[in-house]
């Protein structure tokens, strides 16, 4: 037979031990994980212009933000993912490794995990009852889509210039500023 | 503010009935719509080899098989997927959606493997009918079969060389066979 291997269903205790001491991040999703690449030079780009624009403003409203490699748990979908920016705003959620309530969320998209972003994790993010906010950005051109809470389910507004507001963090962040700097962009 | 555009959440119900008029066929999954990913000559002909091993077993057990032209309802996932091929013994329904499959099939290139691994994965395993889920991984060539047991879903991942079994059907394939 040409078995290459078996894979055997991983319960999430199992993947968070792993993960402590891990040589490269993954994701979970009920019973199976996933491993993480790197990123581009203009991805990390993006990811410093947020947090230089977001972090402030955050803190300022007793949040915090983190970047990367920080796990966020979605229970409902027994997942757990690692958000390339996430602010989080609820006390009670003080687990050192995993944010269980967050505000907002923000993926950077890139030819590998673009499909993933935004079919699998809109859907799952969708699932969190503290997240008002899940914005997906472009990396080869500008362009932001901002899915917000509705009555029915998250709803998209898309922007490629001029500004979007964050009802999360109660404040107007510009196209410019989040590609500031940017190859290219 | 300049806003290119919005969409709100979509029914799926208005999916289902507006989709045929696209013009390209989308996959739907919860409130919203994407392009069914492109599709190169080597996606097809492991389809095509696919399709011809498993057509003589299907009509033996009253089945039928059916690839990429019809959409298959996950209830759990809110979701309309077009897999590359499936297996079912349902009736045929006047809509063309499937319900119950036994079998699923994807075909994975670097633009998929993504949404195959994970998504559908996820998805597929909520269908109560489903016993088996193929993912032929293009790249690495490699055929991974899922497979419903009492403990569970397990996986085996068989490489290119001997031969492996899809107990859906009864079949006897190989990973060489398939890239043929």
């Amino acid at each position: 037979m040409g078995v290459a291997a078996a894979r055997h269903w991983i319960s999430p205790q199992e993947y968070l031990a792993g993960e402590l001491t891990a040589e490269v991040k993954h994701e979970y999703v009920d019973g199976e994980v996933f491993a993480m690449v790197g990123a581009s030079r203009r991805h990390n780009r993006i990811i410093h212009n947020l947090i230089l624009r977001l972090d402030p403003t955050a803190r300022k409203r007793g949040c915090n933000s983190y970047s990367t490699d920080l796990k966020v748990r979605i229970t409902t979908a027994n997942a757990y993912y690692y958000p390339d920016f996430v602010v989080a705003c609820d006390k009670a959620d003080r687990d050192e490794y995993v944010i269980e309530a967050p505000a907002l969320i923000v993926e950077v998209l890139s030819p590998s995990t673009e499909a993933v972003d935004r079919r699998e994790k809109r859907v799952n993010y969708g699932k969190i009852p503290s997240l008002m906010e899940y914005l997906t950005v472009a990396q080869d051109r500008r362009r932001v889509e901002v899915w917000r809470r509705g009555d029915e389910g998250l709803r998209v507004e898309v922007y490629e210039s001029g500004a979007f507001r964050l009802n999360s963090l109660d404040c107007e962040v510009s196209l410019d500023e989040i590609y500031a700097d940017v190859e290219g962009l | 503010m300049t806003l290119v555009g919005t969409s709100r959440w979509l029914p799926p119900e208005e999916f289902l009935a507006n989709e045929p008029q696209w013009n390209r066929r989308c996959e739907y999954v919860n409130g919203a719509a994407f392009d069914v990913a492109k599709r190169d000559s080597v996606h097809d002909r492991i389809v095509e080899n696919l399709t011809k091993a498993l057509t003589p077993l299907a009509e033996k057990c009253n089945g039928r098989l059916d690839t990429s032209g019809v959409k298959l309802r996950v209830e759990a996932a809110n979701a309309y997927y077009y897999p590359d091929l499936l297996f079912t013994c349902e009736e045929r329904r006047a809509d063309p959606v499937v319900y119950a499959p036994e079998l699923v099939a994807e075909v994975a290139a670097a633009n998929t493997l993504g949404v195959d691994m994970r998504e559908k994965l996820a998805a597929y395993r909520t269908i109560p009918w489903l016993k088996e889920y193929l993912v032929i991984q293009i790249d690495s060539r490699q055929a991974d079969v899922w497979r419903r047991s009492a403990k569970g879903w397990n996986c085996v991942m068989y490489g290119v060389g001997g031969p492996f079994r899809l107990e859906s059907l009864g079949a006897t394939l190989s990973v060489d066979q398939l890239f043929d």
